[in-house]
């Protein structure tokens, strides 16, 4: 019978899918013009 | 061949929450890594009882200043800003600057801002401004800090960028406080005002989420401010500034009251076309800004009978007086404001209120 391998362990999916998705949006926000809008102080 | 156990499912959940909580500890850490710790906006405001708005005394943060260091806006215990929190009481006998955001320093150290920089008799300026200010507002407070400070005099910043919209009310009808952040009054009942009110907007990570969430990316762009598009018809606006500061002046005939008009930036330089926030009103007016000077005139004529300077001749032609991708003086606007501003005071006879 075969394994069925696995190539993230579950438990670990939310930290994979949460760091990918915050350095996602991290660079989202430097990148795009209109989203310096945020940065810019009161 | 050994069978393995399966897991339970209970355990998996927890395993699973564990994980979710691991990952937010390091989102956050990851977030707070890369924006120095600092946020893009100022959370440190509080309202008062009198339609206003302060500063939170002993209140510290770091602010983003987009490709530099974060800079620091520490309110002392007495309510000013200084260098940290733990400055001492300013005493008596200083000079008081009172006005907005650009009195206060946005974007730049406490000892850049030009109270720090302008010392009168060896003593450099009390800084009282707060973000959002009008006019009235910031003469307000210096008739609420006269008991206090009983200062040798007050100089009233009038900010062409903002004061000409902001007479109709103080600040605390202007806007609302929010977990300490400053919202337009008109933002008060939405979303991003009840998520700015939560805990979760002191996350650096849930920040950055809830303003990329919550913006409203359909808002039409600001329409041109009526200074900017007819200044020939400010002259009601005009008056009411001028009035307020000339009612200050007589309710304190022995202090000597300096109004210092401040221009915007790209009243004061055409190379500020890539940085101000006035550039795409460009289209609206019939003389370029940094050519137009009808509502700085009317303005001085206005305060005619008061001692008033005109910051615009030590700004006009320095691009460089005012910080990139913000309005707001540079160090070395602050420092040629501070020049002008104590050079303009000693000009005035001693003992001449």
């Amino acid at each position: 019978m075969s394994e069925n391998k696995r190539v993230i362990p579950y438990w670990a999916l939310p930290f994979v899918i949460g760091i990918g998705g915050t350095i996602a949006l991290i660079l989202l926000a430097e990148q795009l013009p209109a989203l310096q809008v945020i940065y810019t102080v009161f | 061949m050994s069978e393995e156990t399966p897991i339970p499912l209970k355990t998996r959940m927890i395993m699973l929450g564990i994980s979710c909580l691991v990952t937010l500890a390091c989102a956050e850490g990851l977030v707070r890594f890369v924006d120095g710790g600092a946020m893009p906006m100022i959370h440190l405001f509080e309202a008062t009882d009198d339609d206003s708005v302060r500063l939170e005394p002993g209140s510290e943060m770091q602010i983003i200043r987009v490709g530099k260091e974060p800079w620091t806006l520490a309110i002392s215990e007495a309510g000013f800003r200084e260098a940290s929190t733990d400055a001492p009481a300013p005493g008596t006998g200083r000079w008081l600057v009172v006005g907005d955001s650009q009195v206060m320093g946005n974007g730049v150290e406490a000892s850049e801002a030009f109270p720090a920089q302008a010392r009168v008799a060896g003593q450099a300026m009390v800084n009282a401004g707060v973000p959002g200010f009008g006019v009235a507002d910031a003469i307000q407070r210096a008739e609420a800090l006269l008991d206090q400070l009983q200062p040798a005099g007050v100089v009233v910043i009038i900010n062409q960028m903002n004061d000409w919209d902001e007479t109709e009310a103080l600040v605390g009808s202007r806007y609302v406080v929010r977990g300490g952040w400053l919202l337009d009054a008109e933002d008060a009942a939405t979303a991003r005002s009840d998520f700015l009110a939560s805990p979760l907007s002191r996350s650096h990570l849930f920040f950055l989420v809830g303003q990329l969430a919550l913006r409203d990316w359909s808002a039409p762009p600001p329409d041109v401010p009526l200074w900017m598009s007819d200044p020939q018809r400010q002259s009601a606006t005009t008056l009411t500034i001028a009035r307020a500061v000339q009612a200050f002046s007589a309710r304190n005939p022995a202090l000597h009251i300096v109004p210092a008009y401040l221009p915007a930036d790209l009243y004061a330089s055409e190379e500020r076309k890539g940085d101000s926030p006035l550039t795409p009103h460009l289209g609206a007016v019939d003389t370029p800004p940094w050519t137009d000077s009808r509502l700085r005139d009317a303005t001085m004529k206005a305060l005619t009978g008061l001692d008033p300077v005109d910051l615009t001749p030590v700004l006009a032609g320095h691009a460089e007086h005012f910080l990139t991708h913000d309005y707001h003086l540079s160090p070395s606007g602050h420092a040629a404001v501070a020049a002008q501003i104590v050079a303009h005071i000693a000009k005035r006879p001693e003992g001449q209120p």
